[in-house]
């Protein structure tokens, strides 16, 4: 029996704490309605609170309602009932458990909810331009990484799909031939690789699976292998390892063109048929017929769902018209609620991004690589009042992937980004036209960039209200704040595109290399990974001419820690005399055009002309000589303290 | 009809749509198949059951499994409906009978209702005010609270 602590609970009549009336179960139950700063706080108020607070289904409940982990999960598929499990006091039954992965990750989520939160809440985002990651400061490393797969350099042009997991912490990449590779994300290792995968492989990743296809032994049938990562345990004289343990096979009726995992649904395109399996129980649940008009010559290449709607692209090669985005209700028996022919899409505001071509960015006069890059400029440029009318159509689109965060649909091509904003809304006022009066003739969307071209290799990622894309093949990766985006009126700040470029200084600062395109991109609440065609330096003679490929990770919310962590002394400022590699374009005409793109980089060039600049060949200049050098008759020599 | 027995070996005899909003007494009906005998419910008590019984009796026309899309249910997630608020408006042993009565019987809204209440008391509330109204003892030593509160200082509101 507890000792009476001499205070009156409201309404309390026994001198049973609350404690000893409600087990962690329900406690947790509890606490899922709560916010972070909530949560948090009821870790102070005893030890099993505590306990209960630092659950991990309940760290991942939470970051999901934040929008910090990915899209798609519904609530109700978190809290699943898992009627086997009892009390914690052994006595009381549980009916309703937070579902989810095991319980061992609740730091990482921790971490990760940590660095995200701040991240939101600091008062400026971390100007990645100016930001000396090198090895001058060894409390930064690892912020900016890159990884590399363990494939054949001839083999390694074309990364296909890749997926990072910030709770497992590995990165998962499937190339071209097929061959699957799982990285740790701590010591850059090669955890596992497989070559079992098909060439025209799709990939997804999520809650530790993997879903991959394969073909059978006579070459005829396809399968959808699901496998589980798992991480072996770490043994002393060991690096940690880990496996991709099968865990089951599903036959597919037909070659999948489209497969999406969002834990716990599969789902893929096959056979005129959408599947949407359970992963956990590995049964059909849903399957959602969807034939075009005309069979022929017809191709599914995109899917994605949320709780309501499954999106799809769609290619017809002889009707464009009804090529692009199509949207079916799976509340409603697969009903098509949004088809191209059905209304039209307009602009409501429209964005340019200055083009400039980064085919000159030269090195010593030799241009780095060709890259015929759609020029993405950390500017955009309000594209609304001339052109009049302005119609998007969806056919050329590559990705569509909704946001939770902002209830925005937003969908990528080659050199351009198309959001529906609050698009469950939008939809549902196409599924009832009828109430209305009028039927919806127009949906108002945002758009970035121009109307989207043709392309192969472009990829979205969405998080934490987060879009970031690549836009075609040789391209640069973008990101951009949506709700920014979304909400900007005339007259307001602009929404801020942030990139960066080949031979970037936070590329290259931090790893000695440089690229010349992207393959794809993903992104949580605090990390960004680009996949990269890179080039690394020759000490004679420029840059290698073999590209390899890579994931290259920046940490944005180690920077945010760095930063509380630098609080007294500023952050940015090397000390003098610091030596920093620094690949530049050195032709007048290059570095004009990175000025013109890149107003930090012209502050970076301009601070402290006493530092070295060493280029990759073994030539020193310092900063003003350097500049004098190769200043252009338009350059402010004055502003670059030259 | 169905009879339901409680700890105190009171029986309530109640409609079968009424008791089958509990999913653990629909299981137990479906495995027991027709029968007269009464359900024990060993871990509910009469006036605890009286209550949960209430309850299911002014729901019994919704169905079963929500149907809410996800994003509403999210907004409201916070939200109580008008009957639901004066229904759960009891003193705290009350509600925390009728919460581990809702989780064991299976009742999802109801455990939702009561678990909400519980959340919006706590919300808003410095750890002191939250233990007094609980009637938590704290259990940390002044340095081991100290050590909490400075590592979870980032999550305060700003």
């Amino acid at each position: 029996m507890r000792p009476w602590n001499g205070s009156y609970a409201r309404g309390a009549t026994s001198s049973l704490s609350t404690n000893e009336k409600l087990p962690v179960e329900v406690l947790e139950q509890i606490f899922a309605h709560l916010n972070v700063s909530e949560l948090y706080r009821c870790q102070v108020v005893c030890q099993v609170w505590r306990k209960a607070a630092r659950n991990d289904s309940l760290l991942r409940l939470i970051c999901w309602k934040e929008g910090y982990l990915p899209w798609g999960q519904h609530l109700d598929q978190l809290l699943a009932p898992q009627r086997t499990t009892g009390c914690s006091d052994g006595s009381k039954y549980s009916a309703y458990r937070l579902s989810g992965r095991d319980e061992k990750h609740a730091s990482t989520l921790e971490h990760l909810l940590k660095t995200s939160h701040l991240l939101r809440t600091i008062k400026s985002p971390p100007p990645l331009q100016n930001l000396n990651i090198g090895p001058s400061k060894p409390n930064l490393t690892g912020v900016v990484r890159c990884f590399f797969s363990s494939w054949d350099e001839q083999r390694i042009s074309n990364i296909g799909p890749f997926h990072v997991d910030p709770v497992d912490n590995v990165i998962i990449a499937i190339n071209s031939y097929g061959e699957l590779d799982v990285i740790d994300q701590d010591s850059g290792a090669v955890l596992w690789k497989d070559a079992e995968a098909r060439a025209s492989s799709h990939l997804d990743f999520s809650e530790g699976w993997v879903v991959h296809d394969s073909r059978d032994e006579d070459g005829v049938g396809v399968h959808l292998q699901l496998r589980k990562f798992d991480r072996l345990d770490p043994q002393q004289s060991q690096p940690r390892r880990g496996i991709l343990l099968p865990a089951a096979s599903i036959r597919c009726p037909d070659t999948p063109s489209a497969v999406r995992l969002v834990w716990p649904h599969l789902v893929f395109f096959a056979h005129a048929n959408i599947f949407i399996y359970d992963v956990s129980t590995l049964k059909l649940v849903e399957l959602i017929p969807f034939s075009p008009r005309r069979r022929d010559n017809w191709r599914v290449h995109y899917i994605s769902f949320d709780e309501d709607f499954v999106f799809l692209l769609a290619l017809h090669t002889g009707v464009l018209d009804d090529s692009g985005l199509h949207v079916l209700d799976r509340k409603n028996k697969g009903k098509s609620v949004y088809r191209p022919t059905r209304c039209s899409l307009r602009y409501a505001t429209g964005w340019q991004v200055d083009g400039h071509g980064m085919g000159e960015l030269c090195f010593d006069g030799r241009p780095i690589k060709d890259c015929p890059v759609n020029g993405i400029t950390t500017e955009l440029i309000p594209s609304n009042g001339h052109g009049g009318d302005r119609y998007v159509k969806t056919n050329r689109c590559c990705a569509v992937h909704p946001d939770p965060k902002t209830g925005s649909l937003c969908l990528s091509g080659a050199g351009a980004l198309v959001v529906i904003p609050e698009y469950k809304d939008v939809f549902r006022r196409l599924r009832g036209r009828d109430k209305m009066g009028n039927p919806l003739r127009e949906i108002q969307v945002v758009g970035v960039g121009e109307a989207a071209k043709a392309g192969t290799m472009t990829d979205l990622a969405l998080a934490d209200g987060v879009a970031a894309f690549v836009s075609s093949a040789h391209s640069l990766p973008v990101w951009i704040d949506l709700a920014a985006l979304i909400r900007w009126r005339p007259m307001t700040p602009k929404p801020r595109i942030t990139t960066f470029y080949p031979g970037d200084p936070i590329l290259y600062d931090a790893t000695g290399l440089a690229f010349y395109g992207a393959g794809g991109i993903r992104l949580n609440a605090a990390q960004l990974y680009v996949a990269l065609r890179l080039l690394r330096p020759h000490a004679s003679d420029g840059w290698s001419d073999t590209p390899s490929c890579g994931v290259l990770k920046i940490d944005f919310g180690a920077i945010v820690q760095a930063q509380l962590a630098f609080a007294d002394r500023s952050f940015y400022d090397e000390p003098p005399g610091t030596t920093i590699l620094f690949p530049m374009p050195t032709t007048a005409q290059g570095l004009t055009r990175a000025q013109q793109r890149e107003p930090g980089l012209l502050q970076h060039l301009s601070q402290g002309s006493t530092r070295e600049l060493v280029f990759p060949n073994g030539t020193r200049r310092t900063r003003s000589e350097w500049l004098r050098e190769n200043s252009s008759p338009r350059l402010d020599e004055e502003r670059l303290g030259g | 009809m169905v009879v339901l027995e409680t700890s105190d070996q009171e029986r309530f005899t109640v409609d079968k749509d009424v008791a089958e909003r509990s999913l653990l007494i629909k299981q137990m009906l479906d495995d027991l198949g027709d029968s007269d005998m009464p359900i024990p419910l060993p871990n509910v008590t009469s006036n605890v059951l009286k209550k949960v019984l209430e309850y299911c009796g002014h729901h019994r026309h919704e169905p079963v499994l929500p149907t809410d899309e996800g994003e509403e249910s999210r907004k409201r997630l916070t939200d109580i409906s008008e009957w639901d608020q004066k229904f759960i408006s009891v003193d705290q042993e009350m509600l925390f009978e009728i919460i581990l009565a809702a989780n064991y019987l299976d009742i999802k809204p109801l455990l939702d209702v009561g678990c909400k209440t519980v959340a919006n008391m706590i919300k808003g509330k410095t750890p002191e005010e939250i233990r007094r109204l609980f009637n938590i003892q704290n259990d940390f030593t002044p340095e081991e609270e100290a050590q909490i509160r400075k590592e979870n200082e980032w999550a305060e509101d700003r």
